[in-house]
């Protein structure tokens, strides 16, 4: 079966990232009718289209544009939030590498939707060749005059500033993301006041992922009523999942929100290697709880998948099979998340590094058979009480595995090993 | 006025306040260490959560501002367990050192965890904790990155209050800490406040480093001798080595605020440490000799009575604006009564503004008090006895904790050496050895503003009191209380007095500025004189 592609089409062509590329595939044609368009009409095709965020929280997008005050005596700022960082996801980087104009065109529609004059394009400092590619692009947006000043002889004026990230995950959260364009600490800041009141440089600031805003100029085009014909009712257009892990054909696959888990992983990944098994599924990225084998025909769109206490996250989904030891992963997850915690809230710091501490003891047979209560009571105590979601992005994965895997748990600590054999992961480096 | 009910209790407070400010109205107390006053909220140690009806998640109190109809529950099951487990995580990493740590007994770490915490650790493993190097953010201050909490209330204090942005924090995650920008040290003027800000024993001040336990120390509340601000500070003394240990400000939002200087904080060792005058000297001749108080007020009073006879023009007191209230108006008293008419006191000066609101350019405590009192409100009364001592008009001087050095040029101090080596009497009264006092003839040892009672006026006419937190030295005495002696000694009846609280009452009656004030109305926190 093939995708749907819509944001993917042309990411297999030859220099599918220049502008005669996207142009000559009838780019940039939404820019002149969306210029046409009251902006406020913008925000509600948007909204009627059903678009929701795609950097994670699956916010809809047209009812955030709509809490910006348009009138505001400050500047209004959107940030395309390019920093992709999440274990597991890696499709924003094909939109920004392939075709990088798609997402260009979105930012400018957004910025006149919102009465934005100044786009922020935040990309992770690990994507050298993606911030390459963006810099020409933007350079030639300029030339061609859909950027700068007087746009397509309408008078709106949008400037868009490439913004390389130092490499911090933290980063990728929204209000750490606008601390550090501000020339700080990545360090998210308290909500409320939320970005669109007060964001960057304390101006209404808007943040969108980048395959929110790719999905923009297609809304603009085709309208509203055809991207909500796509997907679910309540998950409208198509998502970008990410198979890795345990996959016979990892890669990405464009398809309608709401496609069962299994066919993503039977029929587009081809399945687990041969002779193994689906053991767990991370279905969102690695901040999402993971679903055991059992749970594969859950449909992948935000809302049944939060039904089933796990979430689409980034819908990067990695399959773990049988022969991966679920503590091993357990604590995979918790280091990552302790080294990557800014270090602002107790239940973050302290917490994402005892999980480590106690899911590292338990994976060298050191652990106590108490030590799974006290995790579980950790991982509760870490979600919703820190000032980001980084917490509960370590805590909820971990909970669930502790939760749905216990027996592996306690098999090591009886054991006194792991069934799995040695871990090869290497050390950290704990000085500093 | 939004009304709001906090654990069942309704109640209706002003619009801008946090729930930690809202429940401390009604008693609440809810816990917590990067929430100040005074600083920025950051809501970064999540120590203060509490539950909000129709809010999913527990909120922190410090970030959650009052509104009409707001249910707060600061007591329910779940907010208890947050603010529980915000203590078991501040731990893991904690090294508990209570026993050696100088924050100990007064720790607001310590005593969270004692209220609010779970009271066991279900982290396994102590020895596996994070030790890092503690290293020095100034030549004062020691940092120990294993206690700190990170809740940056230092950092905010010299990005808000001082703005000077000595300190910053480094890394993330674990590895985060409070680190002074290259090429910088934390040397500003109200640096010292970190120490106190900080809510753990993190930051630590070198001079007490390990040398005290606050527990054996007694507090006194008073006002800072060392400029015309008059800045609250609270002294802590171990009664066991009877000495001032520590300086710290007390909180008084009219006057510094939460803050002192670092003068205010640490010179009271310059004046405890001093070179004291600790009993009564009377010369003989070339040479010095102790002698007892009554028979160094005799030979004082004698010769002045003596002299006043002679050459009434002849006799001159000089205060100080070291000198309290109550001492300034019974030196006046006693000229008065003795009838002598060259009485002056430096009367000190204010000049622009002071550094971070706090510092002022006059370094008298009382400057206010001595034109109020009723000495000439500027410097030329005292530029006057100067002169006459300088001619020889003066023949008998009695000088009360002034040196009279300091008014006279590096040329003439030679010509003011020898006018006072004339001078038939020249009797000194002082806590400090200065030059004035090595050329008397009686030497009357004072107390520094450390070791009496009264009150200070200051810059903008807050009449504050000092007490008494460690007994002068010796056998030296608060001035007042010689000054009484003294005055008996010429008028019996107008010097009874048992304490400078009934001074107090008599500058109340005398002079209208100060009509109606008593040492219950000055309080804690001083009053305002009239108009
Ligand atoms: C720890 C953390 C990391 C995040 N990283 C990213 C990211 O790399 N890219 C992204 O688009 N959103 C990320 N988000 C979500 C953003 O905070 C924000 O919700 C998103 O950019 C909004 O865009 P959307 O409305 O278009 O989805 C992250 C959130 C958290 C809590
Ligand atoms: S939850 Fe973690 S990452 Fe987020 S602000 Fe708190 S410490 Fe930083
Ligand atoms: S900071 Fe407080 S809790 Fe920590 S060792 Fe010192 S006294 Fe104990
Ligand atoms: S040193 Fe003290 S005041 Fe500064 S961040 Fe650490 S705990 Fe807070
Ligand atoms: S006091 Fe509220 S989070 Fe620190």
């Amino acid at each position: 079966m093939p995708e749907m592609r819509i944001i993917r089409t042309y990411v297999d062509r030859a220099n599918s990232e220049s502008i005669r590329s996207y142009i000559a595939s009838g780019g940039y044609t939404a820019l002149p009718t969306a210029l046409k368009m009251d902006p406020l009409r913008i925000i509600d095709e948007v909204k009627k289209s059903g678009l929701r965020g795609r950097g994670g929280a699956g916010f809809p997008t047209g009812i955030k544009w709509s809490f910006i005050q348009r009138d505001s005596k400050k500047p209004i700022y959107l940030c395309c939030n390019a920093d992709e960082s999440e274990p597991g996801s890696f499709k924003d980087r094909e939109i920004i590498e392939r075709d990088p104009h798609q997402m260009l065109e979105g930012i400018i529609i957004a910025c006149y939707a919102i009465n934005s004059h100044k786009c922020y394009i935040y990309i992770r400092g690990e994507m050298p060749k993606g911030a390459r590619v963006l810099e020409t692009s933007i350079y030639e947006a300029y030339e061609k005059g859909f950027l700068g000043e007087n746009i397509l002889g309408s008078g709106f004026n949008i400037d868009v500033v490439l913004f390389k990230g130092a490499g911090a995950y933290i980063c990728g959260e929204e209000t750490g993301l606008l601390e550090s364009i501000e020339g700080k600490n990545g360090e998210p800041r308290p909500k409320p006041p939320f970005p669109a009141q007060i964001g960057l440089f304390g101006c209404p600031t808007i943040v969108n992922n980048v395959e929110t805003l790719a999905c923009v100029p297609h809304i603009i085009n085709r309208g509203a009523e055809w991207f909500s014909s796509i997907g679910t009712p309540k998950n409208t257009g198509t998502k970008i999942y990410g198979l890795s892990g345990s996959i016979n054909r990892p890669g990405l696959y464009e398809l309608p929100l709401g496609i069962p888990l299994r066919e993503l992983i039977h029929e587009y990944g081809e399945g687990v290697p041969k002779g193994r098994h689906v053991k767990a599924i991370s279905p969102g990225g690695s901040s999402a709880p993971v679903l055991t084998a059992e749970e594969i025909d859950i449909p992948m769109d935000f809302d049944s998948l939060a039904k089933a206490g796990s979430m689409l996250g980034t819908a990067g989904v990695t399959v773990i099979d049988d022969s991966t030891c679920m503590v091993r992963v357990a604590e995979n997850l918790a280091h990552f998340y302790r080294d990557e915690s800014c270090g602002q809230c107790v239940q973050c710091r302290e917490g994402t590094w005892w999980l480590e501490k106690m899911l590292a003891k338990i994976e060298e047979g050191r652990g106590r058979m108490e030590y799974i209560d006290t995790l579980l009571d950790a991982c509760f105590q870490m979600k919703g009480t820190t000032i980001c979601a980084l917490a509960d992005g370590c805590a909820m994965p971990i909970e669930s595995i502790v939760k749905k895997f216990r027996h592996e748990f306690e098999e090591h600590i009886r054991l006194g090993k792991c069934p799995f054999g040695d871990r090869h992961m290497g050390t950290w480096d704990e000085s500093n | 006025m939004p009304k709001l009910t906090i654990d069942g209790k309704e109640i209706e407070v002003e619009d801008g306040l946090n729930l930690i400010q809202a429940a401390a109205r009604i008693g609440i107390e809810v816990p917590h260490f990067c929430y100040h006053p005074s600083l920025s909220v950051v809501a970064q140690c999540r120590q203060c959560l509490v539950e909000v009806e129709g809010v999913p998640k527990v909120m922190p109190a410090c970030n959650t501002f009052v509104r009409e109809g707001l249910i707060v529950k600061t007591n329910s099951e779940r907010a208890i367990n947050a603010r529980k487990a915000t203590v078991e995580f501040t731990l893991i990493n904690h090294p508990l050192d209570c026993p050696i740590c100088d924050k100990g007994g007064e720790c607001p770490l310590q005593l969270t965890t004692f209220k609010h915490g779970p009271g066991y650790s279900r982290f396994d493993g102590p020895e596996e904790k994070k030790v890092r190097r503690k290293y020095y953010l100034s030549d004062r201050i020691m940092y120990d990155p294993n206690r700190c909490i990170m809740c940056t209330r230092c950092v905010r204090f010299t990005e808000e209050i001082t703005k000077t942005g000595e300190l910053g924090f480094e890394g993330r995650a674990f590895r985060k800490k409070i680190v002074v920008f290259p090429g910088k040290t934390l040397d500003n003027e109200l640096a010292g406040n970190v120490i106190d800000l900080c809510p753990v024993g993190a930051l630590l001040d070198k001079d007490t480093l390990h040398e005290e336990r606050v527990w054996y120390w007694k507090f006194t509340d008073t006002v800072c001798p060392l400029c015309s601000n008059g800045c609250n500070i609270t002294v802590g003394v171990d009664p066991r080595k009877g000495r001032v240990a520590r300086v710290r400000p007390r909180v008084n939002l009219e006057v510094n605020e939460y803050w002192i200087c670092d003068r205010g904080r640490y010179e009271f060792k310059g004046i405890q440490g001093g070179k004291r005058l600790k009993e009564p000297i009377v010369r003989i001749g070339e040479g010095f000799e102790t002698a007892t108080w009554d028979k160094a007020l005799h030979n004082i009073s004698e010769r002045i009575k003596r002299i006043k006879e002679e050459a009434p023009e002849s006799v001159a007191f000089v205060g100080s604006p070291l000198l309290t209230n109550e001492e300034l108006y019974l030196l006046l008293k006693l000229a008065k009564i003795v009838g002598i008419n060259n009485v002056a006191s430096n009367a000190g000066k204010v000049e622009g503004g002071k550094k971070f609101g706090l510092i002022s350019t006059d370094p008298f405590p009382n400057s206010m008090g001595v034109r109020d009192m009723g000495f000439a409100s500027d410097n030329d009364g005292i530029g006057e006895v100067i002169k006459s001592i300088l001619k020889g008009k003066i023949r008998a001087l009695y000088v009360v904790g002034e040196d009279l050095f300091q008014f006279v040029s590096q040329e003439e101090r030679g010509r003011l050496t020898e006018a006072l080596s004339k001078l038939s009497l020249l009797a000194v009264q002082d806590f400090k050895l200065t030059e004035t006092v090595k050329l008397a003839h009686v030497i009357l040892p004072g107390a520094s503003p450390y070791e009496k009672d009264g009150t200070f006026t200051n810059d903008e006419g807050r009449v504050q009191r000092i007490k008494k937190a460690i007994p002068p030295p010796g056998d030296a005495k608060p001035d007042w209380e010689i000054l009484l002696l003294l005055g008996k000694r010429f008028q019996k009846e107008g010097f009874i007095y048992i304490n400078p609280s009934q001074v107090m009452l008599e500058i109340s009656e005398r002079i209208p500025e100060y009509k109606g004030m008593n040492y219950e109305k000055i309080g804690i926190l001083g009053i305002k004189k009239r108009e």
